[in-house]
């Protein structure tokens, strides 16, 4: 009766984005699932049934496994590594010989040549201690990832075998004083010597991971590029660069409220030779390179925030069926039990989003994941911090003190919100890629886009959504006739439209994920599988009340949309550039 | 039956979070069938609850049998009634006298913190600077709400919260060393203590020659504060106490010469002759001897104040040193908590303030996609909230003030939802801070770094919002069920008939929010420009 009441309900939940099935034609061969939501299609083939490993590869991860998870439970002091900022040598060492300097470097460089799902898996693991997992993510999923992606055959024999061991660390320079979520605007400019042998290297980078301890930074620039009419435009390239050519420079390491083991510096670049051989893909290319080397990285958040949650619900279980206050355990009240039901919900659906993206990036032909990485990543660490928090809840004043790790896991957590691409940033990514998609195949107008005319696209994927959810959504974006509203043109103008529009996205993409391995595990008989049942049946039923709200707040005529007097309070805030209230203790006289 | 008639035992050791005079109760869920266990418990719950209980009406803030009608907005939300009297028109109470007392002290309060403090190397240094304390002690900041003929400043709750927001808004650890000494280390001598007590103690505490420290909590008695060990028993000549007992986190522990102290002393029922432990309160002079401190516990914010486990080791207390009566130390605590947490969400208030600031002064300079990051929808949006979160913390603060220098005993509620507010909402203000500036956010240097993990303890220190919440509904739901003459009963048992007590005003609640059913707020509200 119970798994009856529980599928109907299931059932309820995938009304909520029941597929319109118009003969849509798309053009690109790569149907990424994400995109496809945007034109009201679920890509079934996609995400059911949910990926599995094969035996041999699940043979093989759990080789690695067993001497990692040791490694990380019993000499990682990650309480030492926070305090004295930095990671001790030996630990480093330890880490390098397990192999993981070089996860998803290919075996014939001397690397481990995991899959991403061997990747995720092991990311887990290496989560347990938050400096550890960013300095590792900084060397291999970003700082080096370049040279895999987009390295020629000479460039990878050169540097992976020793970036893969270890003996050399690197670092993803992209960041400047003035651009950060802009990455277009760096002012870094490489200028190409007479004799055209080498670029000349010049320019600040700001907070770069291992930027103090990296021999090879993957380094992004300003070049000069004659286009095909003859002008002469400033394009963005990339660059490998070995801190052996000179001229490179960093600063002190940064102090910072979490991570505080990882080290983060600037690093500067004065008069730097870089040989014309190691420009990383083509010269002009760079923009494309650095968004495919952190658009590939993003998905493997998501495992590595559901490992920390899956210790940090061991930990604060134990403390909850352990401590008494009026003379229960902390297990047997209901506000507590609600903090675990959530760290286990949370857990549950990352850990779905993760290994459903990361099986199918290990699906040939190299699909276009890139918005679904973006999801992982936005769901996953803001669970991370919200789930961290609540844990340090239960302890209470304990959690607090430095004496446990609730705080510096708290401390450690902040950053995932904002680095490799800010959830503000990868939410307006979500939406304008998926709505780029839509428009794309939906109108011919995709200049309009262009020129930042998201209008025409939103109106027509508001009407897909209202298809989807039976509800009527008027995004207001359109006057009597239907002709686009005069007065909004640009997306700067949509971001809390396009916000909403992102966490539609992100919550169906959720859904999907957790129906997909639910409905595995129920079928393969695994073990505790009708737990999940109910935690899928939680989040989609929670996700998809959720999204019945968002869709009225997009319908700019309804009183869920605030929008206008948001703005308007924002405007006056910031002319006066302060909270202009008078004082409750002011008096007109 | 057998359990409905045991449950209260228990339930009641919740129910006495409040103190004073409304009956305090939160439920953490329904009770198992089976035997109270602990006895003491509802011997405390007995006293607190009891009418006749024996603390002088004077000092309790607020311990008449509520016959007159609550004038609490809160306590009326749970009737189905809107109270307006403490809440519209939005309460003034200073006199122009007062209003310009504060604004002489505005000024000088300001810009010590903004000329002479130095949070970020109090953080570093995990103490307040020295020179700093000396300057607070000069500017009377130790003893703002101590009468003036005792040397204080004497503030009244109004114009209090007003110089703690000045604090809040620029170190939260100076804010937490003077909250511990004033607005709970010492507030026991001011609000129950004897003329001999405050003459003896007030004086030097307000001049901050000594410094107080509030001692409740031990290792295994946090939220539940009726659980504590430390003992006191009575010297066979009645001269005195022995008190043995440890107690962890205390604010100023290491610093404090003057303690306030809870202990479970025998008090003997002058009706049935049976001994049982009651909470006593105390006042401790570390001079008595007996008294030790650990060192300063590492933390993840408020650095600066002092944290540290306080040792009583057969320290001798002189009788006259009991605080309040003997026996009747529970409600002495939550008294002293109850009063404190105004100032908290007038505290988080300056916080807030202040973090703004630096939040729109980033995004008024920071530009990215050649545009200063302020044109960006998603910062209007977080700028947008974080001023309507500020707004509404800041008119909490100042109504719970108003209405206690109003005289109002009931404001309990209102307290601890100020409180629960406040420290949530300050929580939010400053990672949208640290949001908006991005990887800046993240570094030391600016400074919200520091201001957020500051902020982490407010969720748990002085009542845990958890706790509280259970406190706020439960409160209001044993207001209710006084009201309703059919709930006689089920009152005496509140956690047996939670349910019914829920449901009756969830009832009432659905009524108000939803049907309109004749009450409204139309004539007390002006009316709105923007016609909503």
């Amino acid at each position: 009766m119970m798994v009856f009441g529980l599928r109907a309900r299931t059932c309820w939940a995938l009304r909520a984005f029941a597929v319109s099935r118009r003969p849509l034609r798309s053009s690109s061969r790569t149907h990424a699932f994400a995109k496809e939501l945007f034109l009201g299609r679920i890509e079934k083939k996609e995400v059911f049934p949910f990926p599995e490993v094969s035996q041999d590869e699940l043979n093989e991860i759990n080789h690695f496994v067993g001497p990692i998870e040791k490694f990380f439970t019993e000499e990682v002091d990650s309480r030492k590594i926070d305090q004295e900022g930095k990671i001790p040598t030996e630990t480093l060492e330890k880490l390098k010989s397990l192999g993981l300097f070089g996860m998803q470097v290919p075996e014939e460089y001397g690397g481990l040549g995991l899959s991403n799902t061997m990747y995720a898996r092991l990311g887990e693991i290496v989560s347990l201690d938050g400096s550890i997992a960013v300095t590792l993510a900084a060397h291999q999923a970003i700082g080096l990832k370049g040279i895999i992606l987009a390295g020629s055959e000479e460039q990878k024999a050169k540097y992976l075998p020793k970036l893969a061991s270890g003996e050399h660390i690197a670092a993803f320079c992209l960041t400047e004083p003035a651009s950060g979520s802009d990455a277009a605007s760096i002012r870094t400019r490489a200028s190409l010597s007479e004799d055209k042998k080498h670029y000349i290297l010049n320019g600040s980078k700001v907070w770069i991971t291992n930027g103090g301890l990296a021999n090879i930074f993957t380094v992004f620039a300003k070049t000069n590029v004659v286009d095909s009419d003859g002008s002469v435009k400033d394009k963005m390239t990339a660059f490998i660069v070995e801190r052996d050519f000179g001229g490179v420079t960093n600063g002190k390491p940064e102090d910072k409220l979490g991570i505080r083991g990882s080290n983060t510096c600037e690093v500067h670049f004065e008069n730097t030779k870089v040989p014309i051989e190691n420009v990383l893909g083509e010269v002009g290319g760079g923009f494309k390179v650095a968004m495919n080397i952190l658009n590939s990285g993003r998905f493997s958040m998501g495992s590595a925030v559901a490992g920390m949650l899956k210790k940090l619900i061991e930990m604060t279980a134990e403390y909850a069926c352990t401590r008494k206050q009026f003379n229960r355990s902390l297990s047997e009240f209901g506000l507590i039990q609600e903090k675990f039901a959530l760290m286990a919900q949370k857990a549950y659906v990352m850990e779905s989003m993760a290994y459903l993206t990361a099986g199918m990036l290990d699906q040939p032909g190299f699909p276009d994941c890139s918005i679904e990485a973006a999801m992982v990543k936005v769901f996953s660490s803001e669970a991370a911090w919200q789930c961290v928090s609540e844990a340090l809840q239960i302890l209470g004043g304990s959690g607090y003190m430095r004496d446990y790790p609730y705080e510096r896991m708290l401390r450690d957590t902040r950053i995932l919100l904002i680095f490799e691409g800010t959830n503000e940033i990868l939410r307006m990514y979500i939406a304008l890629t998926g709505l780029q998609h839509a428009g794309r195949i939906l109108t011919a107008r995709i200049n309009e886009l262009k020129r930042g005319n998201v209008t025409t696209v939103l109106e027509t994927v508001g009407r897909r959504l209202r298809d989807s959810f039976g509800r009527t959504v008027d995004l207001g974006l359109t006057g009597d006739l239907g002709v686009v509203h005069p007065s909004v043109a640009t997306i700067v103008e949509e971001q809390m439209v396009l916000k909403r529009v992102a966490n539609i996205l992100i919550n169906l993409y959720g859904m999907t994920a957790v129906l997909s391995r639910a409905s595995r595990s129920m079928r393969a008989g695994l073990r505790n599988h009708d737990h999940e049942v109910l935690l899928a049946n939680i989040f989609c039923t929670e996700a998809y009340c959720q999204n019945l709200f968002t869709l009225s707040q997009l319908d700019k005529y309804s009183p869920e949309n605030l929008d206008e007097q948001i703005k308007k309070v924002s405007q006056q805030v910031l002319e006066r550039r302060a909270y202009i209230c008078a004082h409750p203790l002011d008096r007109t006289s | 039956m057998q359990a409905a008639r045991r449950a209260p035992s228990v339930g009641r050791q919740l129910l006495r979070l409040g103190g004073g005079s409304s009956r305090p109760c939160a439920i953490l869920g329904h009770p198992r069938p089976g035997p109270a266990q602990r006895h003491y418990a509802s011997g405390a719950a007995q006293a607190v609850l009891d009418k006749s209980d024996s603390l002088s009406s004077e000092a309790s803030t607020g311990a008449k049998p509520a016959k007159a009608e609550s004038k609490s907005f809160a306590v009326g939300m749970f009737k189905g009634q809107l109270t307006t009297d403490q809440v519209f028109p939005y309460p003034s109470v200073l006199n122009e006298e007062q209003t310009q007392f504060l604004k002489e002290l505005v000024g000088p309060v300001s810009r010590f913190f903004e000329e002479v403090n130095d949070p970020a190397k109090n953080d570093t240094l995990e103490m307040v600077e020295d020179a700093t304390i000396q300057g607070l002690k000069e500017l009377g900041a130790f003893g703002l709400q101590v009468p003036s003929e005792l040397g204080g400043v004497g503030l009244c709750n109004t114009q209090y919260a007003r110089l703690v927001e000045i604090v809040g808004m620029h170190d939260l650890g100076v804010g937490i060393t003077l909250g511990a000494h004033q607005s709970i280390g010492f507030k026991g001598i001011l609000l129950f203590g004897t003329k001999a007590q405050k003459e003896k103690y007030l004086p030097k505490l307000a001049s901050g020659e000594t410094i107080a420290a509030f001692c409740l909590t031990e290792p295994s008695s946090g939220s539940d504060a009726a659980s504590i060990r430390t003992s006191a028993v009575p010297s066979p000549c009645g001269k005195y106490f022995t008190l043995n007992g440890s107690k962890i986190w205390i604010s100023n522990g290491g610093l404090a010469e003057i303690f306030t102290v809870f202990a479970k002393t025998p008090v003997t029922d002058a009706a049935t002759g049976a001994v049982k432990d009651k909470i006593t309160a105390f006042v401790v002079e570390r001079s008595f001897g007996g008294v030790t401190h650990g060192p300063p516990e590492k933390k993840m914010g408020i650095k600066a104040s002092n944290t540290a486990e306080v040792y009583f080791d057969g320290v001798r207390v002189p009788s006259e040193n009991v605080l309040g009566e003997v026996g009747g130390g529970f409600k002495v605590a939550m008294h002293i908590l109850n009063n404190g947490r105004f100032g908290m969400a007038a505290a988080l208030a300056g916080t807030m303030k202040g973090i703004i600031a630096k939040a729109v002064d980033h995004a008024a300079n920071r530009t990215q996609f050649g545009e200063k990051i302020h044109n960006f929808g998603l910062i209007q949006e977080k700028l947008a909230r974080m001023a309507m979160l500020q707004y509404v913390t800041e008119s909490m603060a100042y109504m719970v003030s108003a209405n206690m220098d109003q005289g109002s005993k009931d404001f309990q509620i209102e307290a601890a939802i100020s409180k629960i507010f406040g420290s949530e909402a300050a929580w939010q203000v400053t990672d949208e801070c640290i949001q908006i500036m991005g990887g800046m956010g993240f570094m030391k240097e600016p400074g919200v770094e520091r201001v957020l993990r500051d902020l982490r303890i407010f969720r748990i220190f002085e009542g845990t919002n958890d706790i509280l919440r259970l406190f706020v509904a439960l409160q209001g739901c044993m207001d209710k069920g006084k009201e309703l003459s059919g709930l006689g009963k089920a009152l005496k048992n509140p956690l047996g008939n939670a349910g019914l007590l829920l449901g009756e005003a969830g009832k009432q609640l659905r009524r108000r929010a939803g049907l309109g059913s004749g009450l409204s707020l139309s004539g007390v509200v002006t009316n709105n420009p923007l016609g909503f």
